[in-house]
């Protein structure tokens, strides 16, 4: 798995890598964001969702469990932060055969047991930590697919938005 | 008495339902009505008012054969929502079937003896005779055609019922009250010792 890190230093950044990483999703791909509350897992999932023209726009899934929305390409964003620890995901209605169809954007994975292990091209990771003051965030950036990386990591750069690889 | 009878078979582990009526008696007994579905997401119920046109063809129906995965998840929670929703609004017995077993049986009979069943982007469900497994998409076996194995799969779950709906049948013909137990899905248990982090 390809590992980048980046450094955001405001908002409008996270937005901005919220647009990048919409573009490089694709149909099938299961997308995990990690980080504790308030970390930005929401406004990058909803910037990703601007950026894919969802309808309705994404929110916090907190309450609803996993949300559907219309778009560029089908979005489920789920969030398994009121599952119990090791949940099923299956019995959570986090892995459905209808998400091939677009993209599943799942905040708080941790919390639940995946089934399987191991990588996969259709699989991203997001991991969000606190940065150097309020508005910054450090993101850790996992992808299966070494080409989508090397591709979002020219992306960035030429936004402006600092990156360096990851090991 | 002499009515003749009928049990509603539903499915949804292949994500488009399976709905079909099983005649228990008469002179068309064993004989299956399939509702077909030209469009995968036309709901449950409008395909079970296809196969129960009418007052008369209603009051002929003595069971309810429902699926409980494991599966799709939408597609067996809209089989088993519209199985309780008849079973209780005409007071009918529920007679349970995994679903993964009616799948194998399904394409045992047309010569597989594997099926991979979509799950989610990354999970397929292996489906032998000892059992069912979650394994990745790159690893999974072949499948047989499910397109072959749905068309069966009617006929795999009236197999799988034949006893319970003689016995249903049969408590119903003593007076005794249907047995309509709360519908509990199935799901393969996700392997022990894994932690949640690792996809």
């Amino acid at each position: 798995m390809i590992s980048l890190r980046i450094e955001l230093s405001n908002l409008a950044a996270t937005q901005q890598l919220g647009t990048i990483i919409a573009h490089h999703l694709r149909a099938g791909d299961r997308l995990l964001l990690i980080g504790e509350i308030g970390s930005g897992k929401t406004t990058l999932a909803r910037a990703i969702g601007s950026a894919l023209h969802a309808d309705p726009p994404l929110t916090s899934p907190t309450f609803l469990l996993v949300s559907e929305h219309q778009g560029a390409i089908p979005i489920w964003h789920a969030d398994a932060y009121r599952l119990p620890p090791g949940s099923d995901p299956l019995a959570a209605g986090l892995i459905d055969e209808r998400h091939a169809a677009g993209i599943t954007i799942i905040e708080w994975p941790e919390q639940v047991r995946w089934p399987l292990q191991g990588e996969g091209s259709s699989l991203l990771e997001v991991e969000l930590t606190p940065g150097a003051h309020d508005d910054a965030r450090g993101v850790t950036l996992r992808i299966g697919d070494a080409e989508r990386a090397k591709s979002l990591h020219t992306a960035a750069l030429a936004a402006g938005i600092e990156v360096a690889d990851g090991s | 008495m002499d009515r003749n009878h009928t049990a509603l078979i539903l499915d949804g582990s292949l994500g488009h339902g399976c709905v079909a009526l099983l005649a228990l008696s008469g002179p068309r007994s064993g004989d299956l009505v399939v509702a077909e579905s030209a469009e995968p997401q036309r709901s449950h119920l409008e395909r079970i008012a296809t196969l129960l046109p009418s007052e008369a063809s209603r009051a002929e129906l003595s069971a309810i054969v429902v699926g409980v995965g494991p599966g799709s998840y939408t597609g067996i929670r809209a089989a088993s929502a519209a199985a309780a929703g008849v079973a209780a609004a005409l007071n009918l017995p529920t007679i349970a079937i995994p679903s993964d077993r009616a799948l194998y049986a399904a394409a045992k009979e047309v010569g597989g003896e594997t099926v991979v069943l979509p799950l989610g982007t990354r999970e397929v469900l292996v489906i032998r005779e000892a059992g069912s497994e979650i394994a990745a998409h790159a690893d999974a076996p072949a499948s047989a055609d499910l397109a072959r194995v749905a068309s069966r799969l009617p006929h795999a779950f009236a197999n799988l019922a034949s006893t319970a709906l003689s016995e249903a049948l049969a408590a119903a013909a003593r007076g005794e009250a249907p047995q309509r137990s709360e519908i509990q899905l199935r799901y393969p248990s996700p392997p022990r010792g894994v932690d949640g982090r690792g996809v």
